[in-house]
């Protein structure tokens, strides 16, 4: 049978500095007509790479495509020079592109309807008015409401998920045979991401155009994915039918990967299992396994012999670049089944935090002459308490007021209102010299390790600085022994402390923020989304030292992020925001079996599984419309005008926080009658 | 720890040098500032005559043997004038480059940490100078200060304060938010710690940038004004008093007005592209990659 897209032997290094880095080593892979294939691979496994080098969009120097033959349907890509009139045909026209990052891949100076028309008039060749017409369609077709209207108006006037929209609309402008989405939805909210990967795979399965997502995603790929490629180092290590490489993974990376991240369906005790990282990627020497320094099943042969082929196994067409036979990986994971449970400290009855009526407004100017100012309410009376040793899970969509409500606890906002209330003492109004006292009793461990750390300190001084600041040492030679005793608290060598952030890997970069944290004592951390940043196998490392340090310190960790599997398996008490406001909150257990509000629902619905068996069976609800801005924040309850449940009451009345039994507080007039 | 501190420390030196120099140009840039440094710490041992001593006999006297550049209006030995003039351009380039660096690196720090009324009132400061020209600017610190070396430092450094302030203060404001300092203060560092501690060494490089441009900059500006009359005073050597007293004799004995002109040309040439250099690899995106 013929392939729409074959790829042969395909190779593509950089050059940078005299050294040459193989991004893409010796791929093949194929899609079929109608068929939806994905990719699969941490940051600089050459996914991306890969895709780019077929539309020979990689920028040469420094890139170069070594090897490889490219088939489209009879036509050998590579035959054509990379901005020739063929290749440009090509691109849009028979290979649409949808991009990661929706806000800086449209052109903010040219109206959509001018960006979309583009495509049209140039692969379709009709005129002017014909193309407006179709553009119209294309908006309306990928859920652009008022799309005529909306025509002229500049990228910058539509949210995240509308831009993605747009973007999809321009690639199948063209009526192209293949999408390819590169991290499509990476940037965006869970419930926008539902909404974006619904749209695509209706609209190829409507004009029988073949789509391939490239992610790191699993639960997407065990969503919507046919086939799978895992990539790893610039090759692909295992290939073949998605349920069949769930249900079987037989290279040791995608079973790392599978047992690396937390699922929605976990229980709670199954400890996370992180694959082994070196400080850096391994370059690939082209001699052994590429994966062989963080392979747990590795033997004599992986040494002896060079880089393992890819091997049919079991089933038809599944494909894996290992030595080992499945049985035999299965044989040695049943010999280490250690420590993969949890045991969990049972948190303490007194609250270390109480969030009493917290509001944020922030006060936003309409010209730069005009004195007047609105306020926005990024956070709306909210309260909870955290007990002590326990773990409180924050959980929402962007721009729900999460991290706001963690910077007013941390005070690095200040003029918040209401009560914080921590180890009885109301921080909220505490003096700036009072407070700087009390300050080392609460830490705050940041979102981007990249940015957290000041790049001209040393890794020693950065985590020693609050033992100098508090002066919690009495002497040189305490410091020096406390900042080893962090390093090696957060399974840093010692021997790394004077080397500068960037020296450090982003896994390692994280572990030196927890370290800082750690100095001073704390009693509660504020963790502000600590693992969104990282690889997969990354986070289940960090993931497990957060929950080893719980266990070891008797910390309470104030956890926030969006992820609502990671936030599952972390978390005792879990509260879920929604535009500022808490809408529902309970243990974690009752929560995840039980989820009662119908944002908490949908969003529990939006989180794809990975695995393809359970996600055939799902109930799918995807919410209509976006997260609305705070400043047209809805009258009555915050989420009326997405709700599928919506009553006249709740377009009009603000619902009230009601307990509902085992702790479980819910704000939703439905459940009231 | 500190043996381990200090190697490390050094191993950074001998990469930053091996990116600096592995242009050829920078190389070139750096032999000129360097060789010009020398000739001004060793003016004394080289220089092959008295610069102050004068001989009328050889009033405009042509070049010779004796005197590779002949001699100016008074008889003295142009050359050795030269060399001696190394010394006045060099150090006040330097001095007034850092009193303005100075001054204008804590301005810029403090309006841009401290923020609202402070930083209001220090740029408009800065603005209102920056909007007077150079030269005015200079003519009437000139007044106040009156003239000689010391005063031109204090004139050249004033008049240039505004970039230095302006450009710290915007690093300053990219800076203050970012979320390594958001983890000092919740650290509970307080305000001069964050300042010098933390945002001053990441605002530098820019600064060590214009530093380096700047020095060429002022020895131009101290020509120009020593051409005015705002210089050094006589007898002391400086290359702009030089021009100033050459540049009437420039069809009769052009060497006398092109010697230190082509000195000047040469110094503000190494220094910027010096500066140049420092530029190419302080700069932050190519950090990392060394």
């Amino acid at each position: 049978m013929k392939h729409l897209l074959q790829v042969n032997n395909l190779s593509v290094s950089f050059r940078i500095d005299d050294s040459v880095t193989k991004a893409v080593n010796d791929v093949s892979y194929y899609i079929d007509q109608g068929e939806t294939i994905s990719f699969v691979g941490e940051s600089g496994s050459g996914k991306s790479v890969s895709q780019l080098a077929v539309l020979q969009l990689i920028s040469t120097p420094p890139g170069s495509i070594d090897n490889g033959c490219v088939m489209l349907e009879d036509e050998e890509v590579f035959k054509y020079s990379a901005n020739g009139p063929e290749m440009r045909k090509i691109r849009g026209g028979k290979i649409g592109m949808v991009f990661q990052e929706p806000m800086t891949s449209l052109n903010p100076v040219k109206t959509i309807g001018s960006q979309l028309m583009e495509p049209i008039l140039i692969h379709t060749g009709v005129k002017d008015k014909e193309a407006r017409k179709r553009a119209i369609s294309l908006l309306s077709q990928v859920g652009i409401p008022d799309a005529e209207k909306r025509m002229g108006d500049y990228p910058h006037q539509f949210s995240g998920g509308m831009r993605q929209r747009i973007m999809v609309a321009i690639a199948i402008a063209g009526n192209p045979k293949l999408i390819i989405a590169d991290e499509p939805t990476t940037a965006l909210d869970v419930t926008t991401q539902a909404q974006i990967l619904e749209l695509l795979k209706t609209v190829s399965e409507k004009n029988g155009t073949s789509l391939l997502i490239v992610t790191h995603n699993l639960g997407i790929v065990a969503r919507y994915a046919q086939r799978i490629y895992v990539m790893y180092a610039g090759r692909i290590v295992e290939s073949g039918l998605s349920r069949d490489i769930f249900a079987h993974p037989s290279h040791p990376y995608t079973r790392g990967l599978l047992n690396a991240i937390p699922r929605l369906d976990d229980s709670k005790e199954r400890k996370l299992q992180p694959i082994d990282a070196p400080a850096k990627m391994p370059l690939d020497d082209g001699k052994r396994c590429p994966f062989l320094p963080r392979c747990k099943y590795k033997c004599d042969m992986c040494f002896s012999q060079g880089i393992p082929d890819l091997t049919e196994s079991v089933e038809n067409g599944h494909f894996a670049a290992c030595r080992l036979s499945r049985e035999e990986l299965d044989q040695i994971d049943k010999n280490s089944q250690d420590s993969t449970r949890i045991d969990r400290r049972e948190p303490l009855k007194d609250n270390i935090l109480e969030i009493n009526n917290l509001s944020v407004h922030f006060p936003i100017k309409h010209s730069v002459l005009s004195s007047k100012s609105t306020k926005l309410t990024a956070v709306d009376k909210v309260s909870f308490k955290v007990r002590r040793g326990e773990t409180f899970g924050l959980v929402g969509e962007s721009g729900c007021g999460k991290t706001t409500v963690a910077r007013s606890i941390v005070r690095l906002i200040n003029d918040s209102e209401g009560e914080i209330k921590f180890n009885n003492l109301d921080f909220n109004v505490l003096k700036s010299s009072e407070l700087r006292r009390q300050r080392h009793k609460i830490q705050m461990i940041f979102q981007d390790p990249y940015s957290s750390l000041d790049p001209r300190k040393s890794a020693g001084s950065l985590v020693g600085e609050p033992l100098k600041i508090h002066k919690l040492i009495s002497s040189g030679q305490e410091y020096d022994r406390r900042v080893d005793e962090l390093f090696t608290l957060v399974g840093l060598s010692p021997s790394l402390k004077n080397r500068v952030a960037h020296e450090f890997s982003g896994g390692q970069r994280q572990r030196l923020g927890i370290a800082r944290a750690l100095a001073s004592n704390p009693d509660l951390i504020v963790c502000d989304e600590p693992i969104s940043a990282l690889d997969v196998s990354i986070q289940a490392q960090i993931i497990n030292l957060l929950e080893d340090l719980q266990q070891e310190l008797g910390l309470t960790y104030l956890f926030i992020a969006h992820d609502l599997s990671v936030v599952k398996h972390i978390s005792d008490t879990i509260a879920v925001m929604y535009l500022g406001k808490i809408v529902e909150s309970a243990p974690c257990e009752e929560l995840y079996a039980n989820p009662m509000h119908p944002y908490t629902q949908a969003l529990l619905a939006a989180v794809p599984i990975p695995d393809p068996e359970i996600e055939l069976t799902r109930e799918k609800i995807i919410l209509p419309g976006e997260v609305k801005s705070l400043m047209n924040r809805p009258a009555g309850c915050c989420f009326s005008d997405r709700c599928p449940y919506t009553m006249d009451i709740c377009r009009k009345q603000v619902p009230l926080v009601k307990n509902y039994g085992n702790e479980h507080y819910v704000a939703c007039h439905k459940l009231e009658q | 720890m500190n043996k381990r501190g200090t190697s490390h420390f050094m191993s950074g030196i001998t990469r930053f040098l091996k990116r600096l120099f592995g242009r050829r140009i920078v190389i070139f840039g750096t032999v000129l500032v360097v060789l010009f440094v020398m000739t001004a710490l060793l003016a004394p041992y080289i220089s092959p005559h008295n610069p102050y001593k004068q001989n009328l006999a050889l009033s405009f006297a042509k070049p010779s043997a004796e005197h590779i550049l002949g001699n100016d209006e008074l008889g003295r030995d142009i050359l050795s004038r030269l060399i001696y003039g190394t010394r006045t351009s060099l150090s006040i380039g330097f001095i007034a480059v850092m009193i303005a660096a100075g001054c204008g690196i804590i301005l810029g720090l403090v309006a841009g940490y401290v923020g609202g009324v402070v930083n209001s009132v220090i740029s408009r400061i800065m603005d209102a100078l920056l909007s007077i020209p150079a030269i005015m600017l200079s003519l009437g610190l000139g007044i106040i200060f009156g003239s000689g070396m010391a005063s031109l430092m204090v004139i050249l450094g004033l008049s240039t304060i505004p970039t230095y302030t302006r450009l710290m203060c915007a690093q300053v404001l990219a800076i203050r938010n970012s979320d390594y300092i958001n983890a000092e203060r919740v650290l509970g560092a307080g305000s001069i710690r964050i300042m010098f501690s933390h945002i001053l060494p990441n605002c530098l490089s820019p600064i060590i940038v214009l530093f380096t441009m700047n020095i060429g900059g002022t020895i131009l500006a101290e020509a120009s004004l020593s051409f005015l009359g705002l210089g050094v005073k006589a007898p002391m050597a400086s290359w702009g008093a030089m021009v100033n007293e050459g540049y009437s004799r420039l069809i009769t004995n052009p060497v006398f007005a092109l010697a230190p002109g082509v000195c000047i040309m040469l110094l503000v040439l190494g220094f910027n592209i010096l500066g140049d250099g420092l530029r190419d690899i302080l700069d932050p995106r190519l950090r990392g990659s060394i």
